[in-house]
């Protein structure tokens, strides 16, 4: 039955039925047929799924994002990526880099990124002549970086789902993130020389102090957020709390943008968005219960030690089985299914989970912007106004440099572990 | 009247959602002000800001179901026409309300059994958390049928256009 349950949410996913529903729904047939627990175990293991401390920081960092976003931070950043990288020839994608490396850093979702910022950017970048496809797909490659840089909500659902401290985790993706980033502009650099485009990207940009000053209390966020959580002063949970605050204060009284009107309307979209969320969480709780009572773990992990003897094989196996997932399926369903499974099999082969989290996200926050099923992609061509397939051609090379970004990360664990070890002693 | 009554019952949950919400997030930062200005960490703080994102979660899902916004794996669509897109949707409905029916039931006796069991530290019953899954669920299948309302107008305006 093991391998079966797995295998039944595929035909479920494809058929359209909502992820959190088709989990629901495997558990409860393969509870029914295969075994006599009675099914009042469905609802008491949703309910255990979402009554954790940890896993509430995921709401509330939205929220926070969400409030950031709607206090006009967004236009803010922008000034300041451009005062720092706009005097270079194709200033203006380095600038959608830089932001997208900043918002990541108040926002732990990608989706909310590419909209933010991708409002202004795309819409500047194709004034400037850029092919409209191909702002849309700098849009999509560079907001992978809100789930690479802290807070990152993928990171928080693999701490929880694989008791790794997500404080751990959220200082190793630093150093990564950042890797990402360097190569995603040093590519734009190259590329839009060949391409001859971004001349004029300089155009009405202000100075640096001017935009810093500006946007001060925005990049404080980050500071906050992450020194309280490495300095041990408040949990990841109560960070956010914390974040929340601090985008209220800074979007209400500092900028004073954010009305009562405004402020109603964040609520209730993070409601929205924290339920669909959350309900995936609290449906892979009750899968990664039946998953704990069978053998499949330990199955997968003798079969893979079976056939593979070296931890970089193992590796690249496993890069390009998480590739092959993350083009298709959602990222928190991604991580709280697999994890669980995978990582008992990386540590037989001797990757620390703390990397292991890392490869992990990095994989599926490339599934974010690879065709056919890319949360960025859709965001991006949304706001671009452009249909699906017109973004492709352009989209792959960046989908190489990640890639290639990627197979470092892997091939290096020091890129990800060298952080950590230096402030968890 | 139909439709005054839906929009107003979605106002509602979203709004109770919210607000749930954002009583969540002022009790946790509650609890990091206690700590460090009062130096005596509220204890029931974390409970309550958990029990009431479980409460948030569960109203927000009805509201999530009447707008179509759980998340899917949704292209299989685009390879069907629009005409018959309706009967597909309605196939998905189906499961969303075998799921809906499931955690109402069970939802219902879960919360029966963990009556006498209380909270540690609160002095509530556990029912009180454990009954945000049978509202929700009832909620959102009344959520569902307006849902399933809309699709069938949807479905019935294509056809004319045939």
């Amino acid at each position: 039955m093991n391998a079966a349950l797995l295998a039944l949410l595929i035909p479920f996913f494809a058929a359209g039925i909502p992820i959190a529903i088709s989990i629901v729904m495997v558990s409860v047939i393969s509870l029914y047929f295969f075994t006599n627990i009675p099914l009042v175990v469905v609802p008491q293991r949703l309910f255990v799924g979402l009554d954790s401390f940890p896993l509430m920081a995921i709401p509330f960092f939205i929220l926070a994002g969400n409030l950031m976003s709607a206090g006009g931070i967004s236009e803010r950043l922008v000034n300041l990526a451009k005062a720092v990288v706009g005097q270079v020839r194709g200033g203006l994608a380095c600038t959608c880099v830089l932001t997208c490396l900043m918002f990541a850093s108040v926002s732990g979702s990608s989706v909310a990124t590419t909209f933010a910022i991708g409002a202004i950017l795309i819409p500047a970048m194709v004034k400037h002549g850029y092919p409209k496809a191909m702002a849309a797909a700098i849009q999509a490659s560079s907001a992978e970086l809100g789930v690479l840089i802290p807070p990152s909500i993928p990171l928080i659902l693999y701490g929880v789902s694989t008791n790794t401290s997500i404080g751990k985790l959220f200082t190793a993706t630093i150093l990564p993130g950042m890797f990402i980033a360097v190569a995603l502009l040093l590519f734009i650099i190259i590329w839009v020389r060949v391409r001859d485009l971004g001349r004029n990207d300089a155009d009405n940009s202000l100075s640096f102090w001017r935009a810093l000053k500006e946007s001060f209390g925005a990049i404080m966020m980050p500071v906050i957020i992450l020194g309280g959580i490495y300095g041990g002063i408040f949990t990841p949970t109560e960070a956010s709390a914390v974040a929340v605050v601090y985008a209220l204060v800074i979007g209400g009284l500092v900028y004073r943008k954010l009305s009562i009107a405004d402020l109603i309307s964040v609520f209730k979209r993070t409601a929205i968005s924290s339920s669909t969320v959350m309900l995936i969480i609290s449906a892979a709780s009750l899968f990664s219960f039946l998953i704990g009572r069978s053998e499949l773990p330990e199955q997968l992990s003798a079969f893979a030690t079976s056939q593979i003897d070296s931890q970089i094989g193992f590796l690249l196996a496993i890069n390009l089985l998480l590739f092959m997932i993350g083009m298709f399926v959602e990222t928190s369903a991604a991580i709280l299914i697999l994890a669980p499974i995978l990582v008992p099999v990386a540590m037989q082969f001797g990757v620390d989970p703390v990397h292991f989290g890392i490869i992990m996200v990095v994989n599926l926050a490339l599934g974010m912007f690879t065709p056919p099923l890319g949360v960025n992609l859709f965001a991006a061509c949304q706001v671009a106004n452009l249909a699906v397939e017109k973004i492709v051609p352009e989209l792959i090379p960046f989908v190489l440099v990640v890639i290639s970004c990627l197979f470092i990360i892997t091939w290096f664990p020091g890129l990800s572990l060298w952080l950590p070890s230096l402030i968890y002693p | 009247m139909l439709a005054t009554f839906d929009t107003a019952y979605n106002r509602f949950l979203l709004l109770a959602a919210a607000l749930l919400l954002a009583i969540a997030v002022s009790m946790t930062f509650y609890q990091v002000v206690t700590r460090f200005v009062l130096t005596d960490p509220s204890p029931w703080s974390e409970l309550a800001a958990r029990a009431l994102i479980i409460w948030s979660v569960f109203l927000a899902m009805a509201v999530v179901i009447r707008r179509g916004d759980l998340i899917a794996i949704d292209m299989v669509f685009n390879f069907f026409p629009a005409i018959k897109r309706f009967w597909l949707r309605c196939w998905v409905l189906l499961w969303i309300f075998a799921f809906l029916l499931i955690l109402l039931y069970f939802g219902i006796e879960i919360t029966i059994r963990v009556y006498h069991q209380s909270v540690s530290l609160l002095d509530v019953s556990m029912s009180w958390l454990y009954l945000a899954i049978p509202v929700g669920a009832g909620l959102s299948l009344i959520s569902l049928f307006f849902r399933l309302l809309e699709l069938y107008a949807e479905h019935r305006k294509v056809r004319a256009t045939l």
